[in-house]
């Protein structure tokens, strides 16, 4: 095989710029959980508590049903000054996602002694659609710089949790509940990269990697009120991976300078079923019932050391106020914390770490049996990356995500 | 084993604690107990066609003098409770049964056996703040998950569901079935008839009469031997007279002296049943 010349570029595939996958907390299901920054795990009286919390569906007014859609979902990822121009400066790389997806659905029923729940959360979800074409930048090869680089990026990786939770009020102030979700995740990246160079030879490369995994996700969860409006959560959860696979075809055709021949191209598939190492996931809630017009509550949630992450602990804050007995407004604030560690500067090819941090906002109208809601998330991240193989060079990174979600639930 | 111990200690130390369901009302739940105007229309003219069945199984007595009598009565006692955009209206039905019925909407029955038993105008008062507190407190409502259809943005007009099958007025004439039932033989939840007393008794304290009055009636119902007749539709006499006897006690109601208007009961009822008979 002959030598693979990257040409000071980034590099074209790698675990690195996949779902992300870094992070835990993407989307927040619910319409009322996502206004309060996902800060819920006290409350969870709602069918999104079959996600947060089953514990809390026990203590749920009513049987109810929920659904909620985030209406638009934009991700922007940008790597600073990756790519330097010939003529001073440097062009950012942007990997930008968009999606429309409707990420809850609950349902909650009163059932013998308890609260019977059937939901179904999407708990992260990339798509990317997008051409790019830079011109002028420098190259790795003396005199030689790059006229022309166009990207084309077609990505896909969705994350599915469905399944069935039940939970019991032991007495009026404790409640318990399981949620057993299957876990499911399903994606593929598609990458085609090609440089011509201002002498007319080309690199070439293209990738389909699809990937796919399953397994299960059980979560045991209990609620306490030992004191007069007061609320304490405690929820405990794992993905168990059954399965794992994920299928590399790479095709890469280099520059002449560096030995190809005009039907000289590279060509491999690499196929491996390694299960990621997840961790647990242990979270602490607590929410302060101030009158029926004011919640306050916050959340803790902690996730274990694995072989492949670093421990995180991630923080919720979030309130919800009556402005009148019909309408009521929320916000939170939380964290998204990379579970990678911080970049070494004598490494090469370390996984980017991204520290995100998200405001929430949302405002729900109520009828008889109804209520419609409408919210805003925007996420603001900041962190390095090493997108340029074999290179030391850190990047910085600034990432960018913005949300509108609706969401309605129906009292019967 | 130690630390299951201090679970269970713990699990029983908060199972003796009550803050888990009060404290998760959010205001929005107020407007979904708040009734709306459809509902209230709904629930008169539910009401009144059951109303309509009752007069139609026992005869209303057209004694205009008694009927006023007993409609100033209790509309003064619903006058001091909830619900007032409801006009209540009473009457008395021609049977010697020992009874007495509220149909949603305001519509309050009470029997010529009933009123023969009576001794006063708080004992009566007692009885007719028993059958208002069930129409205050929506119980057969509840029980046959009666509402009105939300009014949205479509405009429809006030109607009754339940469930997704069958018309409009297939629903109506099954849920008047399932509420003649209750009121005749299944009778209301035990709960439901103890609230009712509950709520009676102290609307007819809020309306300046002896808050003991239901309990007397009672009690007289059992000596006289009518205990077995009203228990068809009602909880067992003893027991609700015990259980009364505790709201009293509780809501320091008892003893209280207040007015029975034993005559002006005599004058307007007593005596002109018994010139009938």
């Amino acid at each position: 095989m002959k030598r693979t010349l990257i040409i000071g570029c980034m590099l074209i595939i790698s675990q690195k710029v996949l779902g992300d996958e870094y992070h835990y907390r993407n989307f927040l299901p619910g319409d009322r959980a996502g206004g309060m920054g996902g800060a819920y795990t006290a409350v969870a009286d709602d069918p999104s508590g079959a996600f947060y919390n089953p514990a809390g569906l026990a203590l749920m007014i009513g049987n109810k049903l929920s659904v909620n859609v985030n209406a638009y979902h934009i991700a922007k990822k940008s790597y600073l000054s990756i790519l330097p121009k010939t003529t001073g400066g440097a062009n950012n790389w942007d990997l930008v996602s968009s999606k429309l997806i409707p990420n809850f659905f609950g349902i909650a029923h009163k059932l013998g002694p308890g609260v019977l729940a059937f939901s179904y959360a999407v708990v992260d979800a990339t798509s990317r659609d997008q051409e790019q074409i830079f011109y002028n930048i420098k190259s790795a090869i003396p005199n030689k710089y790059i006229t022309r680089y166009a990207i084309n990026i077609n990505d896909d990786d969705t994350i599915y949790n469905i399944g069935p939770s039940y939970s019991v009020k032991l007495a009026d102030s404790i409640s318990v509940g399981a949620t057993l979700y299957a876990h499911y995740r399903s994606g593929k990246i598609i990458r085609n990269h090609l440089l011509t160079l201002n002498d007319s030879q080309f690199e070439w490369s293209n990738t389909y990697l699809s990937f796919s995994e399953y397994g299960v996700k059980p979560i045991l969860g209990t609620i306490i009120s030992p004191i007069d409006k007061v609320s304490f959560g405690f929820t405990a959860s794992k993905i168990y991976l059954l399965h794992s696979e994920n299928r590399l075809q790479y095709t890469y055709r280099g520059i002449a300078s560096a030995g190809f021949g005009v039907n000289d191209v590279n060509f491999y598939i690499h196929k491996t079923k390694d299960k990621r190492d997840l961790p647990y996931e242990f979270k602490v809630g607590v929410a302060y019932f101030h009158s029926p017009r004011l919640l306050v509550s916050a959340d803790s949630l902690y996730y274990t050391k694995t072989d492949d992450y670093k421990e995180v602990l991630n923080w919720s804050v979030g309130t919800e106020y009556y402005i009148k007995d019909n309408f009521a407004l929320r916000a939170g604030f939380f964290t998204d914390l990379s579970n990678t560690p911080k970049l070494n500067p004598y490494l090469t090819d370390q996984r980017e770490n991204i520290n995100n941090y998200g405001i929430t906002f949302s405002g729900s109208y109520f009828t008889k049996n109804t209520s419609i809601s409408i919210g805003l998330m925007y996420v603001h991240g900041k962190g390095e990356a090493q997108v340029i193989s074999g290179s030391r060079a850190i990047q910085d990174v600034r990432s960018d995500y913005f949300t509108v979600f609706i969401g309605s639930n129906y009292l019967y | 084993m130690k630390s299951i111990s201090y679970i269970l200690i713990l699990v029983f130390m908060l199972s003796n604690l009550s803050f888990g369901d009060e404290l998760r009302k959010r205001a929005h739940l107020h407007k979904e107990r708040s009734l709306l105007a459809e509902d209230v229309e709904t629930e008169i003219s539910f009401g009144k066609e059951l109303a309509v069945k009752i007069v139609g199984k026992y005869k209303l007595i057209k004694d205009e003098e008694k009927t006023k009598y007993i409609n100033l009565l209790g509309r003064y006692i619903a006058k001091h409770g909830p619900r007032q955009e409801l006009k209540y209206h009473f009457g008395i039905l021609d049977t010697e049964t020992v009874n007495a019925f509220s149909t949603p909407g305001g519509y309050v029955f009470i029997t010529k056996g009933c009123l023969e038993l009576v001794e006063d105008e708080s004992e009566l008062a007692g009885i007719l703040a028993h059958e208002i507190a069930h129409i205050t407190q929506m119980h057969i409502m509840k029980n046959i998950n009666l509402r009105a259809k939300e009014k949205g943005k479509m405009g429809s007009l006030a109607t009754i569901i339940k469930g997704p099958m069958g018309t409009v007025e297939d629903i109506t004439l099954t849920l008047l079935d399932e509420a003649y039932k209750i009121l005749f033989e299944k009778g209301y939840q035990l709960e439901q008839e103890y609230e009712a007393d509950r709520v009676g008794t102290q609307l007819i304290y809020l309306s300046g009469y002896d808050p003991e009055g239901l309990k007397r009636f009672l009690k007289r119902v059992l000596e006289k031997g009518y205990g077995e007749q009203l228990e068809k539709t009602h909880p067992n006499i003893s027991e609700r007279i015990n259980v009364l006897d505790e709201f009293l006690e509780k809501d320091n109601l008892k003893n209280l002296n207040l007015k029975r208007n034993r005559y002006r009961f005599e004058r307007y009822i007593k005596k002109s049943l018994t010139k009938k008979e």
